[in-house]
């Protein structure tokens, strides 16, 4: 270990002045809303004067709030999606990218990533652009390889929307999962494959019964990442939508937001937070004893 | 015989390989198109536009990039963004590289718990804390300023930096510290003067990183900062809907400002990107 011994009191002094001031600044931002959160969800505040005290009626009036419940499957429905096509693409895309077969490994690896590290706005506003009905070069790609059936209003129309919305997001990160997987793949040792190789397994078969076992662990934590991760959505979807028509496309998080900082009800709002952190940490825990069991 | 088993081999090798490249094509295709779609659609007209949104400009036309400045304020959110941008930027790599280096190096009285909770603050869904850290900033009335976002910023960087710079340490040994120990240096020019230098790669990776989160962070930038003349780009965009609703090449033109910088940086540090997202996938 690379470890060294502090000297002396002035220098015991200096360090924890060096680490305890940006220390104070990250508990007050990163770990203090957290409590925050949780008194103001039991405070009914409008923004000014004193908050008063209420204790759980926040969270009652949560419980019958439909609009909450629809915010709620939502989101939930866009972790489905966006777990099932990120990782379910990414996944295929990196077995295909260690294969023997395929070309310009490096520069697919390059383009596919792009995406990742631009910003999500913009990413929201190209698609949006994109699916406009006059505009877009969705209906115009779907009219030149005569499919006019297909066309539609792609956010306008209720029963299309969730999905319409997930599909930027799940384009976007495609490439980070894939990258995080093609790394657990590469640092599978190769005799593994060279063994199964003389015993005859194929392409298919060496996946199924050597990488996805192998790197079971990493599919575990990148499930949970996205799983968990989609329930803060909301960039996309405020840009893309603004959580409509209706609130059809709305994300909890769209939807704390819309609560505080339009209707003022900060502790409604914040009731909202907590709760998206209590499903994440929910999610996280799921997913960690689902897969935790089947490991092979 | 022998002859033709051999061609139907080969025309299996081929369609495997068919069935394998074809699918990754398309995808990389529809990476690329949108980001190439937004470039060479910026420097189209209107009408151009309108009558065909996936054809080429028939002429470079500068002009909404021009118009975006001149009628849609684009240089106060660039200025703003950049000096969001730099003092971030400065501050991350000050924060991070002393506590990486101190909590990788150094064993004190609450470094563990120091450590744990950073750590911590990687995996939290920052998007929760919207509506608290506005009451926090609210009561502390230090919404709405120029320096508002800063400390956020920070703060939302440090953890995965830290881990970064602590990972990469944990493989530099201590023999130069302890020569420079022995000849006198103290705390702060041995970590300045011998291990800054050292970490470069892994300072580097922290850099960008920080420059990508931050240029392209929006929901905070939205709520923390309300007037106008102190917005960043990322919401100054989303003003082009409302004041210019039908302008999309105008849009257009922003957007891709709002991008070249990021292709810029992606193609120059292509392989630091790669290495710095992979460790810090966990942040989400």
């Amino acid at each position: 270990m690379n470890i060294r011994e502090l000297r002396g009191s002035r220098q015991k002094t200096l360090v924890y002045a060096l680490v305890l001031i940006p220390f104070i600044l990250f508990l007050y931002i990163l770990i203090l809303p957290l409590g925050t959160s949780v008194y103001y969800s039991m405070c009914s505040w409008k923004g000014v004067g004193e908050p008063k005290f209420i204790l759980l009626d926040n969270y009652s009036k949560l419980m019958k709030d439909r609009n909450f419940w629809l915010v709620v499957s939502n989101t939930l429905f866009y972790s489905l999606y966006c777990t099932i096509g990120q990782v379910g693409i990414a996944l295929l895309v990196s077995l295909l990218l260690t294969g023997k077969t395929l070309l310009l490994r490096s520069f697919h690896r390059a383009v596919i990533f792009f995406p990742v590290v631009m910003a999500p706005v913009v990413v929201g506003f190209v698609w949006r652009i994109a699916y406009n009905a006059d505009y877009g070069f969705v209906n115009t790609i779907f009219t030149a390889l005569g499919m006019q059936d297909s066309i539609r209003y792609w956010l306008d129309d209720v029963n299309i929307v969730l999905t319409t919305v997930s599909i930027p997001v799940i384009w976007q990160y495609i490439g980070l999962y894939m990258v995080i997987l093609l790394s657990a793949i590469t640092s599978i040792p190769t005799e593994v494959y060279e063994c199964a190789e003389l015993d005859g397994a194929n392409g298919i078969k060496r996946s199924f019964y050597i990488t996805l076992p192998m790197i079971w662990d990493t599919l575990k934590i990148v499930i949970i990442l996205v799983a968990s991760g989609t329930m803060k959505i909301y960039d996309h979807i405020y840009v893309l939508t603004g959580g409509g028509p209706g609130r059809a496309s709305m994300s909890m998080a769209v939807y704390a937001y819309q609560n505080t900082f339009k209707f003022g009800n900060f502790g409604y709002g914040s009731a909202i937070s907590v709760i998206i952190l209590v499903i994440a940490l929910l999610i996280g825990l799921f997913v960690q004893g689902l897969m935790g069991r089947k490991r092979v | 015989m022998k002859k033709k088993t051999n061609q139907g081999f080969s025309l299996r090798k081929f369609l495997t390989a068919l069935i394998i490249n074809l699918p990754v094509w398309l995808l990389s295709l529809s990476c690329i198109f949108p980001v190439l779609w937004l470039l060479y659609s910026s420097l189209k007209t209107q009408q151009e536009f309108a009558i065909s949104s996936l054809s080429l400009p028939s002429a470079l036309q500068f002009s909404n990039y021009t118009q975006a400045f001149a009628t849609a304020n684009f240089g106060t959110f660039i200025i703003n963004s950049a000096k969001n941008g730099m003092f971030s930027l400065l501050l991350v790599v000050f924060v991070s590289f002393v506590m990486g280096y101190l909590l990788s190096r150094y064993r004190f009285r609450g470094r563990g718990f120091i450590y744990v909770l950073l750590m911590a603050g990687i995996m939290i869904p920052v998007h929760a804390l919207m509506v608290p850290l506005f009451i926090q900033f609210k009561g502390l009335g230090a919404l709405n300023q120029w320096y508002t976002l800063i400390p956020v910023y920070v703060a939302f960087e440090v953890p995965v930096s830290v881990f970064l710079i602590d990972s990469y340490l944990k493989g530099v040994s201590t023999d130069m510290e302890d020569a420079a120990s022995i000849d006198g240096a103290g705390l702060l020019q041995t970590m300045f003067q011998i291990i800054m230098p050292i970490c470069q790669p892994v300072l580097a990776t922290v850099i960008i990183l920080t420059f990508m989160h931050v240029w392209n962070e929006f929901p905070f930038a939205q709520i923390l900062v309300s007037s106008k003349s102190l917005k960043t780009i990322p919401v100054g965009l989303t003003y082009f809907t409302t004041d210019h609703s039908t302008n999309y090449t105008l849009l257009l033109a922003a957007l891709a400002m709002a991008t070249l910088p990021v292709i810029l940086i992606y193609l120059a540090f292509y392989n630091k990107i790669m290495e710095g997202m992979m460790a810090g996938a966990i942040k989400g």
